[in-house]
């Protein structure tokens, strides 16, 4: 059932929202990227601590804002209209709107005080954690009736509780017990940064279950028992794994062991995407002329090369080489665009309908964003593995001679990165028209 | 709700947060705690050092990783780098207290353990000692 136009519309401002976002993360990333190839580059005007926290920020809005629109509209589709007031929602985007522009005002005025990945005054958070608070009870609300939670409903509640927890759990360093401490505060800190993460891949991975539910016409697979067992493993996951982070560090034995047991877990999912990949292949050839299925086909591909990549980077052995390099940034840039955006440009285009014959979609844009995120990861990687050897050598020379050796792959990296952006861009263009014309009508 | 999923949730869950409070009261620091390491942190945070340095590795790239810095390094050194800035790195006008708490908290993370990778051991099963 189609949630109604005044709903659904709010979707679309959500969406519309978390794709300007998208936008200056790509900008802010560009600039940032262009500091490595020419070191002083907008230092005195917009220097690296400023334009590295804009960049991280809008990413994470652009996946907050999209996952809170999708997962509004999905879950009225799927249990028929919202009987609550409209105005908790515009509150609830509001909020989430005003907690963005606060903070990317306060980082380009060089006003910081948060922790990584969360550097604006802290006290920017509260207009955070109260839009969330909103969704969760929305949420919780129109649950509350549901029997046989099919899995990606579990997905969403999932994420969206541990979101707001972790969320909480990375201010625990304001109280003096923790900040005192300088390994618990970085224990603590990973800890829920490592779940936070796992806690939006819960609600994007739900969003793309839906979506295939939708298009195969029928939510066997998400009442399946295969289902909830890949659900399991995901939630054990992001509760346990987190530890891969700070292998490095002298946190306790207990949290290195317990994080590197369960990382390995992801091996069955891996084992899995091998066994079947003949099957999966068929399945996203047949429908490859829907816009959505050809972003899940590409977000099926990333998430075999980052899986493969996160697991040999979460053995201890191999992470003491790759910790604190470019690898690291490799995966999450592979997981963040070529796992987490395509999986969210599937569902966006198909709440926007643009899988229908008659709507004109740039198919060749999908393409060279994927081929030149390819190139992009592929240098990241070798960046990575330089720095990783020059970390291990044992006639290691200064960091700055070492940056001066990687400087061509910085370029290559430069150049890859502004086209990424460029077709990023057309994607994010075509998908605010569609909106714009649908709002309108 | 099926009954069964309901279930290995609240199991799932409860040795989550059995596990999330263990870890906030265990003991981990071999370093007493002091209240100049927040002073000092507060200045890492005012300034966002972590956007291009590292401690343990964790933080941006773009500059060295400073755990280990006050090994190596005296404070006076520090002191200029920050006050003149470098090709990279702007100049930042941190005042004299500043300076010495930040001084004083990379002391304090010196202390805790060193970030380099070849004092790190790997076992056969891919774990480090």
């Amino acid at each position: 059932m189609e949630p109604s136009n005044k709903f659904t519309k709010l979707s679309y401002y959500f969406i519309a929202s978390g794709l300007i976002c998208l936008f200056l993360a790509l900008l802010f990333g560009v600039m940032s990227a262009a500091q490595y190839v020419s070191p002083g580059f907008l230092k005195d005007i917009v220097s690296f601590e400023r334009l590295r926290p804009a960049h991280v920020s809008s990413i994470i809005f652009w996946l907050l804002l999209t996952l809170n629109g999708l997962i509004f509209y999905f879950l009225h589709n799927y249990l028929g209209p919202a009987s609550f007031k409209i105005n908790w929602l515009r509150i609830q985007f509001g909020s989430l709107c005003l907690a963005y522009v606060l903070i990317i005002t306060s980082y380009l005025f060089g006003v910081f005080g948060g922790r990584e990945y969360w550097e604006f005054p802290p006290i920017i958070s509260l207009l955070i954690v109260f839009s969330w608070i909103i969704f969760l009870f929305r949420f919780l609300y129109s649950v509350r009736q549901v029997h046989q939670m099919p899995v990606f409903v579990w997905m969403w509640l999932t994420g969206i509780v541990f979101f707001l927890f972790t969320l909480i759990e990375s201010y625990l360093w304001l109280i003096p017990y923790v900040s005192h401490h300088i390994v618990k505060d970085i224990t603590i800190q990973w800890k829920a940064n490592g779940s936070m993460v796992g806690s939006w891949n819960m609600m994007m991975y739900g969003c793309g279950i839906y979506v295939m539910d939708k298009i195969k016409q029928n939510h066997d697979y998400s009442k399946s028992k295969m289902a909830y067992v890949l659900y399991f493993i995901g939630l054990t996951n992001m509760f346990f794994n987190w530890g891969h982070h700070i292998y490095t560090t002298p946190t306790l034995p207990i949290v290195k062991g317990i994080s590197y047991a369960i990382s390995m877990t992801e091996l069955f999912i891996f084992g899995r995407i091998i066994f079947y990949w003949r099957k999966s292949l068929e399945e996203h050839l047949n429908k490859i002329h829907l816009v959505s299925i050809r972003f899940m086909f590409y977000s099926d591909i990333w998430i075999f090369l980052n899986l493969l990549l996160a697991i040999l980077i979460s053995i201890p052995a191999i992470n003491v080489f790759s910790h604190g390099t470019f690898i690291t940034v490799a995966h999450s840039m592979g997981a963040t665009i070529g796992i987490n955006s395509m999986i969210l440009f599937s569902c966006i285009s198909f709440i926007l309908n643009m899988n229908a014959k008659e709507v004109q979609f740039p198919i060749w844009a999908v393409k060279m964003v994927n081929w030149s995120l390819g190139v992009f990861w592929s240098t990241l990687l070798i960046t990575g593995v330089n720095k990783a050897i020059w970390q291990v050598s044992s006639s290691k020379d200064h960091f700055m001679a070492m940056m001066h050796r990687n400087h061509n792959w910085h370029i290559l990296m430069l150049l890859s990165g502004l086209l990424l952006a460029i077709f990023l861009i057309a994607l994010i263009i075509v998908f605010l028209k569609r909106i714009n014309k649908l709002i309108r009508n | 709700m099926n009954l069964s999923v309901k279930n290995v949730f609240v199991v799932i869950l409860s040795l989550f947060l059995g596990y999330s409070v263990y870890l906030y009261f265990i003991p981990m620091d071999r370093v007493k705690p002091d209240d100049v390491i927040v002073k000092g942190k507060k200045v890492w945070l005012k300034y966002n050092c972590n956007s291009c340095h590292q401690i343990y590795g964790l933080g941006g790239y773009l500059g060295p990783d400073l755990t280990n810095l006050m090994s190596r390094a005296d404070s006076n050194y520090l002191k200029a780098l920050v006050s003149s800035g470098t090709q990279v790195m702007p100049k930042f006008k941190l005042k004299e207290q500043e300076l010495t708490d930040l001084i004083h908290f990379l002391i304090c993370v010196d202390s805790t353990g060193s970030s380099d990778p070849r004092t790190l051991k790997a076992t056969i099963y891919g774990a480090i000692e």
